[in-house]
């Protein structure tokens, strides 16, 4: 399974190159990990442009109680459920994991692709 | 505003069928606004598209309608097979028109005109009668708001200012109501409403505005 | 002039009863509600597309009822007809001998079992009556054309108290008499107090001297029966007692008939309140035993008329 991953600059980025360091995202050929200035930055567009390569898309981002930007989880959260929608009714088989993490605590990010792994 | 949804997926699939170039048009105005139809949507799509194995193109034109804007998509057009619109039903046509020979199908269902309340919500205001009478009911439009387009009150189904039809539907006559309240205007609800004259809305017939005065 | 008229301004406290027709062409279903009914009643209505659900039409209906010697009072809707239709159809009505006319403006196509048709409402029940008022006493068309011969028409309309906003009911009705309303049959009386409120507005206005006002009962079969209303019918409004009482009553039936009767009695002692409309909804049977209970059989001038027991 090859995955591809985004994080925001504050908390998901840094997760993410903590996870690869630990080995947590080899459960599939990660690919690349992207950053973005906040989550709520994310559209559908550039979801599905992501998705171009490799099977699995992992987003990254602070808890959405403690989002630098207030809202950004938040809307990121519902914008990544629509897009997830759409690639389903489209009959596309690719899976979009969310997961809310920061570098002091990437458990969450474990927890999500064990998820995939198990039903995937 | 024009407000219009996306079609669901699958019967944009169903519609371009064994398509391969694939031009998704959107367009800069009205659908830009209600979140639907513009060049982020357009996007959207067609990079959907390309997921599920089309080749997808996306453009935007400033308005759709309007031939002088439409022709600047003049070679994305050409380069498609199929053209999937997402502007309101009168930017598909005037495609259509421009471009008899590509297939043009609607990716969108074009709803009322309406106002963008908040943030991901728009109602319905108007429904182009051709006889604007808002100001006999203190700026509220029974027309359009009302289900049944009532001119002389409420009907009987009204209930803690909401309609029969569905519960989250403001009664317009409740907010008349309140509004000539609040105008000290309550009286003039008493005066009766002749039947409207419905010649001037889609009814009549099909509608143009023609000014001589701007034509050479 | 019609017998409902007449009687009204007799100063009769009259009886009116609604027939629901039948989801079909089957004519001897109106027969028969129109024989369980007749003698207890003095005129009859029967529904127009009721909460929009396709029914044998009040035009036909009527007919049936008129050819069986009842009054029929024929309910008229701008849901489904344009102002051409409903001319038509009010001509064609004044044409065959029915007298009695409710215009109403007609439940949401989205409430009944054609939600997907396109509803008309091209104008509003006050419009109506003062076309039919003016076809009748000016006889000319909305349009200034004279109309050939003369109609007889006793025009009525409905209304419901319950309704929001409540402090502007009795100024619509205010209106209906204006546009040419002699009568009114009103929405389905649970709540005696809110009815009476409303009936102290009434005549305060002194709006019981122009119009006769006909309070709607409905009895109920059973606690289902009162819950059906409750949730899908609009603009009904029922007090916590009336709903204890048909829970807990031993005997549903018994229970919604003792109600109904009660309230009879206890609207026929309010000023301003003209008569009563019984609207037993698909227990037509059951009027008989209401009006007698209630005191108000026989009904005037029906000597040797009788209905059958139930």
């Amino acid at each position: 399974m090859k995955i591809r991953a985004l994080g925001c600059e504050r908390s998901g980025f840094p997760a993410l190159l903590k996870a690869k360091k630990e080995g947590m995202l080899s459960v599939g050929d990660c690919l690349e990990v992207f950053s973005l200035p906040c989550l709520g930055v994310v559209s559908e567009a550039m979801l599905f442009e992501l998705l171009k390569e490799g099977d699995l898309l992992l987003v990254v981002g602070c808890p959405p109680g403690s989002c630098y930007n207030e809202w950004g989880s938040t809307l990121a959260e519902k914008k990544i459920r629509r897009a997830q929608n759409l690639l389903d009714e489209a009959g596309v088989k690719r899976k979009i994991l969310l997961a809310f993490a920061t570098e002091e605590k990437i458990g969450e990010v474990a927890k999500v692709l064990q998820d995939v792994r198990v039903s995937p | 505003m024009i407000v219009g949804e996306r079609k669901p997926i699958q019967e944009i699939l169903a519609v371009l069928a064994s398509s391969r170039r694939v031009l998704v048009l959107g367009c800069g105005a009205c659908v830009t606004v209600c979140l639907s139809g513009g060049e982020r949507e357009a996007h959207e799509v067609a990079a959907l598209l390309n997921l599920r194995g089309y080749e997808a193109e996306y453009g935007v034109v400033e308005r759709q309608c309007e031939k002088e804007f439409v022709m600047h998509a003049r070679e994305a057009v050409t380069r498609a097979e199929t053209v999937l619109s997402l502007a309101c039903g009168v930017g598909v046509q005037t495609l259509a028109e421009l471009f008899p020979r590509v297939p043009v199908f609607p990716g969108l269902d074009t709803t009322f005109m309406g106002a963008p309340l908040e943030v991901g919500l728009w109602e319905e205001r108007c429904i182009g009668c051709g006889e604007c009478i808002v100001h006999r009911f203190g700026g509220v439009c029974p027309v359009a708001r009302c289900a049944k387009s009532l001119l002389n009150g409420p009907c009987g189904g009204s209930k803690n200012g909401r309609c029969e039809v569905r519960p989250e539907r403001d009664c317009a006559w409740q907010l008349i109501y309140d509004r000539m309240k609040f105008l000290g205007r309550l009286e003039e609800l008493l005066d009766i409403q002749p039947p409207k004259d419905w010649s001037p809305s889609r009814y009549g017939a099909q509608r143009k505005t023609i000014r001589e005065d701007v034509r050479v | 002039m019609s017998r409902l008229q007449e009687l009204l301004e007799k100063g009769e406290f009259v009886v009116t009863a609604e027939v629901g027709p039948p989801k079909g062409a089957d004519r001897e279903s109106v027969e028969k509600k129109c024989a369980q009914i007749a003698g207890f009643i003095d005129a009859v209505n029967v529904t127009d597309n009721q909460t929009a659900i396709v029914r044998l039409s009040s035009f036909a209906s009527c007919l049936i009822a008129h050819s069986m010697g009842l009054e029929p009072v024929m309910q008229m809707t701008c849901r489904d007809r344009n102002r051409i239709a409903l001319e038509s159809d009010f001509l064609g009505a004044c044409a065959l001998g029915i007298e009695n006319f409710l215009c109403l403006t007609g439940d949401h196509q989205s409430l009944g079992n054609h939600p997907q048709a396109k509803s008309v409402f091209d104008i509003d029940s006050v419009q109506l009556l003062s076309i039919f008022r003016t076809l009748r006493d000016e006889g000319v068309f909305p349009n200034g054309e004279k109309l050939k011969g003369r109609v007889v028409a006793f025009l009525g309309a409905g209304e419901n108290p319950f309704g929001d906003p409540v402090e502007f009911r009795v100024y619509r009705l205010m209106k209906k008499i204006k546009a040419g309303a002699q009568f009114i049959q009103t929405q389905a009386v649970f709540d005696l107090e809110a009815f009476a409120r409303f009936m102290e507005e009434v005549c305060r206005l002194h709006l019981h001297e122009k119009v006769a006002i006909l309070a709607g009962v409905i009895p109920l079969k059973s606690y289902q029966a009162l819950r059906y209303m409750k949730e899908e019918v609009p603009g009904m409004v029922i007090p916590r007692e009336v709903e204890e009482r048909m829970k807990d009553a031993q005997d549903p039936k018994e229970e919604g008939i003792r109600l109904c009767v009660e309230t009879i009695k206890a609207l026929r002692s309010m000023r301003g309140v003209r008569g009563v409309h019984i609207m037993a909804v698909a227990w037509e049977s059951v009027v008989p035993d209401i009006v007698r209970e209630a005191g108000l059989f026989p009904r005037p001038g029906k000597e040797g008329e009788r209905g059958e027991d139930s």
